[in-house]
């Protein structure tokens, strides 16, 4: 009964009465009860999208957001600094803003923000954004405060319709979307993540106008966790679309398929302005000039630009489909994402390979272009080769450190919209790259000196470990590179004494690095007897998965950990005990672990798979009893006796 | 410095000069600049400063007095990462700042020059500090490229303490730094960390003054742990000392400031005396104080104010004014020390007002008087002996944050002048707290049975002042209670990730009991972690129940002296059993002992032992620092002891049957 009552009291002051019998001090009271662990819940989160037709018979859309909350502390002051973005896709029409404070245990005064200030902000993710923040101050906001804040948008571009969220990182009491559409204009209504489980549905037909309402109560928070999949891939959301429209007896597609999407993007793409440059045909020729095969001067396109041309992220407007000239970009040596995509189709036109820039969405984008042939499916766009039939090399040469044949690891499993010419594309899946193309390899031989163990070890990386790795030791001083890789190799204990014999990181498809070590007080000798733990490298041991976790786990790759550490008893010991092999597998691990004795010497081998992507929670207690699996044999200690 | 924007420093007013020109009003760069192939750099750089030189200048005009910046950088950048980062400028200006003049270019290694247009200059502003920026991307820098620009800001002047960096990570050559006056301005300086102790005056100028730093070679800075950074670069403090034209001197000084600082903060407003004491007596009233001696006085006063109000880091006007902060529950720094001072005074409770800068950065110097050392606001308790930190939501009486304390500082009391009351201020020293006052203690009970399969772990983590300064007070920020169950694990995951924690008890989670309870979590241990099986016998990682030690095993050669955050102490007790039939043969490994006397006698220590009745056994861990600072000449003692707590880590107990 009280929640009804607070319900219909926002959307009384959404159409503006006044009140004034409303037991504001009951409210509060009641809403903190309610919501002990909260420090202000949305009463009211309400878009209204209104697509229409203007005088000049364009479609024009208009969305109008509102925003209610209510304030359960003294936090409330932290919500005080708003920003409402518009950029060009979404330019901000009108806004207003009030805050609600209790002057009395009955009533509630008004302040309406009077002052509203336009910026463009620097963006820590862009070097250039054409968004523009408008920033007011919801000033007063204290526990018991409400606040309101409608914002409306409007936009003349047909392929730009936003989707709707249901959930929030609070509570939602009431939440509502409505899409108001003249007749004449057809939507297709994508559902995501099982929308009609949390909302009603209804559908009314006004006039020349088709109401579309979904309305949501009672939302329960989204939590925030580390290492989380995309919000998008369990949000229920809905992602409406403008199929076509109808005037003056014309039918008009807008994006009734893929197809529309790909046309779209093609007039987009052809406003880039290429040019011919002589300049960059001469790099082009001088880079290539002892390659044979196509792939061989694909490669040295790809690292060419990869090396030369600076990532430098851009969001601007319609310009952000459009890549600018190649002949720009050679210039400036930097570009975006698309730049480079171009950048690299062009060069290779010129050493005459054919390759086809494509659009794709990260693995933040959990769509499938036919689930989602909008430009909502994407954020992306690499260069791609066909090496053989359905055999295709992407290349996104923004990743400094990516080997040739690897995608970016945020696009496996993705798929890429591959432009072939216009009216001709093909949509081609990444696939995910196989563990044993992103490995690390360390073999260490080793001895021991009374209770030190002196070692060499060469360590070899391959794939995405190895670009993990460069971004940390390349560029760095000679300091820190020799830190950062004593760390990634420490063995044993910190005690750990580390030489860097030489670094051979220059390659891009793989690395090695020849180290030495002492380390000490790690053997303990107890008379005539040595105990040695040979399992130096716990990999994974701190890994167990909270019970309270409540959100799936995302890896970003696929990885085999192989270390082959070989002790020289070199005639001075016997074996008294000797650890059992273990291991342990299902599809998420794998793990192996192995001691043999081979002349004088002891030959530990230990091998970690680790095969997924998304481990799920379902998955969690599997995932957990083979860490403890590998755990119990970590505990396991060799036992020699001096001779 | 919103501390000071309200004081205005009289002594400029109309100066009958005509308007001279800035010396660098034409600056540009060089017509053709060479690229030099050889630089004499040893080792391997990422980056080199080809040239830093940067300029203030003061002058007039239409009777007021402007500053204007000239910064010219030139930096050849010799790997992906340097270009990543450097191929970028933002040129920041505040509000009223005016961008002058600006050029920059690429020179490429073959000679090449590639000048940037004027229409590569974008404009965005920061969201947290609302500058306003030019900015742009160099073009066409590619590995060895030099990226080359200056700019000229126009903006309103300060002279009253500011600060002036030379070094940096990478190696620089011809670095400069200028200050230019008008004749009848002088200023003063000071140097720090070999930086020569004079400036050099260029007397050449006509009706102008000129200081200059001129050095061929700046060596890197290079970062070494347990030492900070900035208090040890090559920097120098620059602030306004005369003016001939009117013959005043020490313009900037403590005296002056004082008066005005203890007005601002301590006394009521004189326009709205009456409605601020109303205030005043409403929150007095609203504490119910009682309690006789001071310091419970003080602490419920302050408990009140931290439950009850919020701190916005924001310099509006509003946030200082009484009504506003009463209505609103919310202040800034001024109007929380405000609040705090009237509060006290209305209770007639004893205190000065402090001020000092960051010692890891920009120590306080006593005898060099500049407003930029006077960077954060504290209360101090003459009675007491304690300081106050009225903004901070976190901390209580009795501790602030670390690197404003073991340091000097400004203390403003109140004297009465006749009726007059008024603020005097005198530079003292802000003692650093003793060990004692940071403490990080464990207790750990194993029981182990004769399987060695399922030991039982006890464990009780206590820690006190800047140990317990990451938890009690988030309590007051977490309303989940899982969450609040997550941070109380983090206590004992400290000592083991891989467990199952059980049982979890904790007491004085919450800020009112930071600073004078200590933070006690308890819990019962389920894991494997301690325990490896060698054959027939049975190892006790027995070291690792103090939770992981820093090590300083393999250094490099140690330049900087020693400097630390806090004096702390670590006490240990672990207790447990050997099972019927089995002995431990290597006891003796538990015992440790290596000590440091530097200031006082056996500042540093760690010392562990044991004691044996019957099976039980209890070992003892003590552990402190209390000594901050060490000269680099005792780097290897410090070494010393730090390594004996991480050689402890190291010591495996060998159970066999008898």
């Amino acid at each position: 009964m009280e929640k009804k009552k607070l319900i219909m009291w926002g959307i009384l002051v959404v159409t503006g009465v006044t009140w004034g019998q409303v037991a504001v001090h009951n409210e509060l009271v009641a809403y903190k009860e309610q919501y002990p662990e909260q420090s202000s819940v949305k009463i009211n989160d309400i878009t209204h999208t209104r697509i229409d037709f203007n005088k000049a018979d364009s479609i024009i859309i208009e969305t109008t957001e509102i925003d209610e909350v209510i304030y359960l502390d003294k936090n409330a002051s932290n919500y005080a600094e708003r920003t409402a973005s518009s950029s060009y896709f979404r330019p901000l029409k009108e806004i207003e803003a009030k805050v609600y404070i209790a002057t009395s245990e009955k009533k509630y005064k008004t302040l309406k923000v009077k002052e509203f200030k336009e910026s463009t902000a620097l963006s820590n993710s862009f070097f250039f954004d054409d968004s523009k923040q408008t920033k007011f101050t919801l000033s007063s906001l204290r526990e018991g405060a409400k606040s309101y804040v409608k914002e409306v948008h409007e936009t003349t571009l047909p392929h730009f319709l936003s989707g709707c969220y249901f959930g929030h990182y609070g509570p939602v009491e009431n939440q509502e979307f409505k899409i108001t559409v003249h007749k004449d204009i057809r939507l297709t209504l994508r559902k995501f993540n099982g929308i009609d489980s949390v909302t009603t549905y209804s559908k009314e037909e006004k006039g020349d106008y088709v109401i579309h309402k979904w309305v949501a109560k009672n939302l329960q928070e989204f939590e925030y966790e580390g290492s989380s999949p995309t919000v998008l891939s369990r949000i229920p959301h809905i992602y409406p679309t403008i199929h076509s429209y109808r005037r003056k007896g014309k039918e008009i597609p807008v994006l009734r398929n893929l197809t529309d999407l790909h046309d779209w993007y093609t007039e987009l793409l052809e406003k880039s302005g290429v040019e011919h440059s002589e300049e960059l045909k001469d790099v082009v020729d001088s880079i290539t000039v002892n390659k044979v095969t196509d792939e061989e001067k694909v490669q040295s396109v790809f690292e060419w630009v990869q090396k030369n041309i600076k990532y430098v992220a851009y969001e601007d407007g319609l310009g952000g489909f459009v890549p600018r000239p190649p002949q720009t970009v050679y210039a400036r040596k930097y570009g975006d994402c698309k730049d480079v995509a171009l950048l690299q189709v062009k060069m290779l036109e010129y050493a005459g390979v054919n390759a086809n820039v494509g659009w794709v969405g990260t693995r933040d984008k959990p769509y499938s272009y036919e689930e989602l042939p909008a430009p909502g499916c994407d954020n992306h766009m690499i260069a791609a080769y066909e090496r053989k039939e359905d055999d295709w090399v992407f290349l996104d040469a923004t990743g400094t450190y990516t080997a040739y044949g690897y995608p970016s690891a945020f696009i496996q499993e993705k798929e890429v919209l591959v432009h072939k010419q216009k009216n001709d594309f093909e949509v081609v899946k990444v696939g995910i790259v196989p563990a044993h193309r992103n490995k690390i390899q360390d073999h260490v031989s080793m001895s021991l000196d009374n209770n030190t163990i002196k070692g060499d070890g060469e360590v070899s990386f391959t794939g995405y470990l190895l670009s993990n790795l460069k971004y940390k030791v390349i560029g760095v001083d000679s300091v820190r590179r020799k830190n950062t890789l004593k760390a990634y190799l420490e063995k044993g204990s910190n005690k750990f004494f580390f030489d860097l014999k030489k670094t051979n990181l220059e390659a891009l498809d793989s690395g090695s690095v020849t180290y030495s070590f002492t380390l000490k007080d790690y053997v303990k000798k107890n008379g005539d007897e040595y105990y040695i733990n040979l399992n130096l490298d716990k990999i994974l041991s701190q890994e167990k998965i909270d019970k309270t976790r409540k959100n799936a786990i995302e890896h970003e790759y696929y990885s085999v950990y192989d270390n082959t550490f070989e002790l020289d008893l070199k005639n001075r010991f016997d074996i008294t005990y000797l650890p059992k092999n273990r291991s342990d597998e299902d599809e998420l691990f794998k793990y192996e672990i192995s001691y043999e004795l081979n002349e004088q010497k002891i030959i530990y081998h230990q091998r970690i798979e680790i095969k997924h992507l998304i481990l799920e929670k379902v998955n969690f207690p599997k995932w957990n009893s083979l860490v403890k699996s590998l755990n119990k044999a970590y505990k396991e200690v060799v036992v020699l006796k001096e001779k | 410095m919103i501390k000071y924007a309200a004081i205005i420093i009289s002594f400029f007013c109309v100066q009958l000069l005509p308007a001279q020109d800035i010396e660098y009003k034409d600056y540009s760069l060089s017509a053709s600049p060479i690229y030099q192939d050889s630089l004499s750099v040893v080792g391997e750089v990422s980056t080199i400063v080809l040239k830093d030189k940067d300029v203030v200048e003061f002058a007039f005009e239409d009777g007021r007095l402007y500053e204007y910046i000239l910064s010219h950088m030139r930096m050849r950048l010799l790997t992906d990462k340097s270009i990543e980062g450097n191929n970028k400028v933002y040129i920041p200006l505040g509000p009223g700042d005016e961008l002058l003049k600006s050029e920059a270019r690429v020179i490429t290694s073959t000679g090449k020059v590639i000048a940037l247009g004027k229409d590569a200059i974008k404009e965005g502003e920061d969201e947290d500090s609302h500058y306003k920026y030019k900015y742009f991307a160099f073009e066409g820098v590619e590995i060895g490229s030099e990226v080359e620009y200056f700019y000229l800001i126009k903006r309103s002047p300060r002279y009253e303490g500011r600060s002036h960096r030379f070094q940096s990570s990478s190696p620089r050559f011809d670095v400069s730094f200028e200050v230019i006056s008008p004749w009848s301005l002088s200023f003063a300086f000071k140097t720090y960390n070999g930086l020569p102790k004079e400036m050099s005056v260029d007397t050449t100028l006509e009706k102008k003054n000129k200081w200059v730093i001129k050095l061929d070679t700046v060596a890197q800075f290079k970062h070494q742990e347990s030492a900070f950074d900035g208090a040890n670069e090559l920097y120098l403090i620059y602030k306004i000392d005369k003016n001939l034209y009117n013959g005043s001197s020490d313009i900037i000084s403590y005296g002056e400031i004082s008066q005005r600082l203890y007005e601002n903060v301590a006394m009521y407003s004189e326009k709205d005396k009456k409605s601020e004491k109303k205030v005043i007596s409403k929150i007095a009233k609203e504490i119910k104080l009682s309690g006789t001696d001071t310091e419970s006085k003080v602490r419920m006063i302050e408990n009140f104010l931290k439950k009850n109000y919020k701190f916005i880091d924001v310099p509006f006007e509003q946030f200082k004014t009484l009504s506003y902060i009463y209505e609103n529950k919310s202040y800034n720094e001024l109007g929380a020390m405000r609040l705090f001072s009237l509060l006290l005074s209305y209770f007639e409770i004893k205190y000065e007002i402090m001020l000092t800068s960051d010692r890891t950065r920009l120590p306080f110097d006593k005898e060099f008087e500049a407003y930029n050392l006077l960077q954060e606001y504290f209360l101090y308790f003459p009675q007491l002996g304690l300081y106050l930190d009225p903004d901070n939501p976190f901390y209580r009486l009795g501790y602030i944050s670390p690197e404003y304390m073991n340091t000097f500082g400004l203390f403003i009391k109140p004297v009465e002048v006749g009726d007059f009351i008024t603020g005097v201020g005198k530079v003292k020293e802000i003692k650093g707290l003793d060990k004692d006052k940071t403490t990080s203690n464990i207790y750990v009970d194993v029981t182990i049975d004769a399987e060695f399969s399922e030991p039982q772990y006890k464990i009780s983590h206590e820690s006190t002042g800047y140990y317990a300064y990451s938890f009690q007070p988030i309590y007051d920020l977490i309303k989940e209670e899982e969450k609040k169950i997550e941070l109380s694990k983090a206590a004992i995951e400290y000592i083991d990730k891989e467990g199952e924690i059980n049982d979890l008890k904790v007491e004085n989670a919450g800020g009112e009991f930071f600073g004078s309870k200590p933070f006690k979590v308890s819990a019962t241990l389920d894991t494997e972690k301690f325990f490896e099986s060698a054959g027939t016998k049975s190892l006790f990682k027995l070291g690792e129940l103090i939770g992981p030690q820093m090590e300083m095993y393999q250094e490099e050669k140690r330049v900087l002296p020693i400097q630390s955050d806090y004096n702390r102490s670590y006490h240990r007790e672990i207790t447990f059993n050997i099972p019927e039939g089995y002995k431990v043969t290597n006891l003796s490994d538990i015992n440790i002992k290596e000590t440091h006397s530097s200031v006082k006698d056996d500042d540093l220590a760690f010392v562990s032992s044991y004691t044996r009745e019957g099976n039980k056994i209890k070992v003892v861990v003590d552990e402190y620092y209390d000594t901050m600072d060490l000269p680099v000449s005792e780097f290897a003692d410090y070494q010393r002891v730090i390594n004996a707590a991480a050689n402890f880590n190291k010591v495996v107990l060998i159970f066999e049957e008898k």
